[in-house]
């Protein structure tokens, strides 16, 4: 499962159950983020154990990505109340440091790594 | 203009002198697909023309100052963009070496009758409590299914440490009111790459 925009691309590894972001996301919201919400929908939906979040190539996210990971997959995922949630960020982007402080705030026990 | 104006939060005007006023930036174009990526193009550049300027230190490094005016200019400008009553924005970047305050000024035209509900939000978002309305703005989008974010004011305040202020100002053209929107982020002098003494302005001339 891949959702690939003009300058992103996020892409669903099922051996992995790993979702991993790369390149620029400034998509306008609601109806821009509708590919990638369908995307969580399904990873979700297949019941993994863990789901890994991998957004170390992804140079940047806009409040509107934020929404939708916050949202779209967090909140999802901890309502499933069944699957756990490790996030792998890089410090080679700081924003990824500032951004994910809240989104940790919205489901308990999120695993967050940085390279 | 005082008693045309509005003003929220602690707003204080961008410094008209050239030394101060660095960059001034205006987007425009008739399609919004291409007004967006415009906006967008202009938050990266601001970012990296802004890195140079400055040195890592302990809370903030070089790459850290240019995430975080990338990310605030471009929410600044994505606002407007969604919002502006014409296509039309200007942002303009000021260090002032006398304050301690790096600030980034977006100014847009808006209807003047959609202004009232966004005075209303900012007057929530100024006596709320903003860790609390982060969530549960997260939980209602989630509720909804709506990914329209909400939250761009809201993480420029909780994740950038930053203080914001408006103003509203009377137009000659009674449909629209020009609004300037503030950030100020907590990054001094101490910060500048030419020098270690904080005060230093030599680098603005460059400008």
């Amino acid at each position: 499962m891949e959702v690939v925009g003009k300058k992103f691309s996020v892409r669903f590894d099922v051996q992995t159950a790993t979702i991993s972001f790369n390149g620029i996301l400034d998509v306008r919201g609601k109806e821009g983020y509708q590919p990638i919400v369908a995307l969580f929908d399904a990873v979700v939906e297949r019941q993994p154990e863990l789901i890994t979040l991998d957004v170390r190539q992804l140079e940047f996210l806009n409040s509107s990505g934020i929404a939708t990971i916050g949202s779209g997959l967090v909140i999802k995922v901890r309502n499933n109340g069944h699957i756990r949630l490790s996030i792998c960020c890089s410090d080679k982007y700081p924003w990824q440091r500032r951004s994910m402080k809240g989104i940790c705030k919205l489901m308990p026990g999120i695993e967050l790594r940085f390279d | 203009m005082g008693d045309k104006s509005i003003i929220y939060g602690d707003f204080s005007e961008a410094p008209s002198r050239s030394e101060v006023q660095i960059v001034r930036f205006t987007a425009f174009a008739q399609d919004s697909d291409q007004f967006w990526e415009n906006g967008s193009l202009s938050a990266f550049y601001i970012s990296n023309f802004w890195e140079t300027y400055f040195r890592s230190l302990k809370q903030y490094t070089r790459a850290d100052i240019r995430d975080s005016v990338r990310y605030i200019a471009a929410e600044l400008i994505g606002n407007a963009v969604k919002y502006s009553a014409i296509p039309e924005v200007s942002i303009k970047i000021t260090f002032n070496l006398n304050t301690p305050e790096f600030r980034i000024f977006a100014i847009n035209k808006v209807e003047s009758a959609k202004a009232e509900a966004y005075k209303n939000f900012i007057e929530r978002l100024l006596t709320g409590n903003p860790e609390k309305m982060y969530i549960d703005q997260m939980e209602k989008n989630a509720a909804d299914r709506n990914w329209q974010s909400s939250i761009g004011f809201l993480t420029i305040m909780l994740d950038y440490d930053c203080q914001l202020a408006w103003k509203f100002k009377s137009d000659d053209d009674v449909n629209t009111l020009t609004t300037t929107t503030m950030v100020c982020l907590p990054i001094t002098g101490k910060y500048l790459s030419n020098s270690g003494e904080p005060g230093n302005g030599s680098c603005w001339q460059k400008v």
